[in-house]
């Protein structure tokens, strides 16, 4: 809009209604569409429950964009390299809606359909996200690679959410969402499959990152080259498993 | 479009005013306000020039409409030195020259102001993060971290003293032509 790009008739202020605005941590994660990615990155109850939603909502611009941009502003965006995104999808989060003819709600992953494309009809908006609180033995992390730390766009993204047996090694359960390597966030079910059942050891982790790999539809552009995002994600989805894997045994 | 009222404190100083209401905050303190020292670079959020305080939030007046900030205290860097004297960011600044041109220098103090403000001891890399999304084409940033670094560990600031910048000696009358 600023850049001339859209023109706009009519704009409508939704800064004064509340409920778009109100976070809770009281027992799920309760996200509305206007919270800043400043009030989540710097609240101390979300780093405790939700640590990866942190990792993502830190991330997103300078600490001057993070006390403006929010967590729907970055979800209805629909980047593929949105930063707040991979972990809420990987804590199986949901997306809310409400339009004229009520209100609906879908998994945060259906929510997004393109670049740029979400799953909202006209007329509807998003209203909150929300997260249940992660399982006993749970962890997860996101980190996304850039070129420099701050202010850039991720070349490419991983979120993974490891739940543990309860010998505290074995790995129970596993989402893996990939950032910036398919025209919408997607879960990586090839990587998924490796990491469930077994000990988190250099096979499990190295079996984790092929598998990303494979499920990755990414493309060569400005920033990097579909094969090097496939080798990126290979060093990421280890690396953030095995955050997630230290998490999960501290929690 | 009509224009809307807003009432707002800026700098300490209540203010009343009509607006566009797609006039931005940073076209609102400058044009109509008269407080040029808040900058714009680059219009799009990511220069970090044109920060103010909204309600004590460091934020890019460029991506703000001035109807946003109804109701808000807003701070722009005329209201960060008191009574004269300045504050110990722009001390700082100034006295481990950091400010090469200058136009960048009045984001930074907003955004250093406020970041020290919330994180007093901070690392180099945390304070180096915390002013990321201020750029300088001058300075390399080394000289500004160094001074917000002599912030850091209570380094003793002439420029902090009362009368620093009024009380400067003149420099010698020149000898006879």
């Amino acid at each position: 809009m600023k850049e001339r790009g859209r023109n706009v008739p009519l704009l409508v202020s939704l800064r004064r209604v509340g409920e778009l605005a109100a976070m809770s941590t009281n027992g799920v994660l309760d996200l509305g569409a206007m919270v800043k990615c400043g009030d989540v990155a710097w609240s101390a109850d979300v780093k405790k429950g939700w640590p990866m939603v942190v990792d993502g909502a830190d991330l997103v611009g300078s600490v001057q964009i993070r006390n403006k941009a929010t967590i729907g502003g970055n979800a209805c965006n629909a980047a593929p390299s949105a930063d707040v995104v991979p972990s809420l999808i990987a804590l199986d989060a949901r997306a809310h809606i409400a339009g004229p003819s009520g209100t609906r709600e879908i998994p945060l992953l259906e929510f997004f359909k393109g670049p740029g494309q979400t799953a909202l009809a006209q007329g509807e908006l998003l209203t909150r996200i929300s997260a249940p609180r992660p399982a006993a033995g749970s962890g997860g992390a996101y980190l996304r690679h850039v070129p420099r730390r701050e202010m850039d766009i991720a070349v490419v993204g991983v979120a993974v959410n490891l739940q543990l047996d309860s010998d505290g090694r074995t790995v129970k359960d596993a989402r893996v969402v990939l950032a910036s390597v398919a025209p919408t966030p997607i879960r990586s079910a090839a990587a998924e499959r490796a990491l469930i059942g077994q000990p988190l050891n250099d096979a499990t982790l190295a079996a984790a990152g092929e598998g990303a790999a494979a499920d990755a539809r990414p493309i060569s552009d400005v920033r990097a080259s579909a094969d090097y995002r496939r080798e990126l994600l290979k060093v990421y989805t280890r690396r953030v498993a095995q955050i997630a894997y230290q998490r999960a045994r501290g929690s | 479009m009509a224009r809307q009222a807003i009432k707002l404190k800026v700098n300490g100083q209540n203010v009343e005013a009509e607006v566009e209401p797609a006039k931005l905050l940073l076209d609102f303190v400058r044009d109509d306000l008269g407080l040029t020292g808040t900058k714009e670079g680059c219009g799009t959020g990511d220069c970090g020039a044109c920060t103010v305080h909204l309600n004590g939030r460091p934020v890019h007046s460029c991506l703000t409409l001035a109807v946003e900030a109804d109701g808000a205290e807003v701070t722009t860097v005329e209201g960060i030195a008191q009574d004269g004297v300045l504050n110990a960011v722009q001390a700082a600044i100034v006295e481990y020259g950091g400010t090469q041109c200058g136009f960048c220098i009045p984001g930074f103090v907003m955004m250093a102001t406020a970041f020290l403000r919330d994180h007093p001891k901070p690392t180099e890399d945390e304070l180096r993060m915390g002013i990321a999304g201020n750029l300088c084409r001058c300075t390399g940033y080394d000289k500004i971290v160094r001074g917000l670094q002599a912030v850091v560990d209570g380094k003793e600031l002439a420029l902090t003293k009362p009368g620093a910048l009024t009380d400067i000696p003149l420099p010698p009358e020149p000898e006879g032509e």
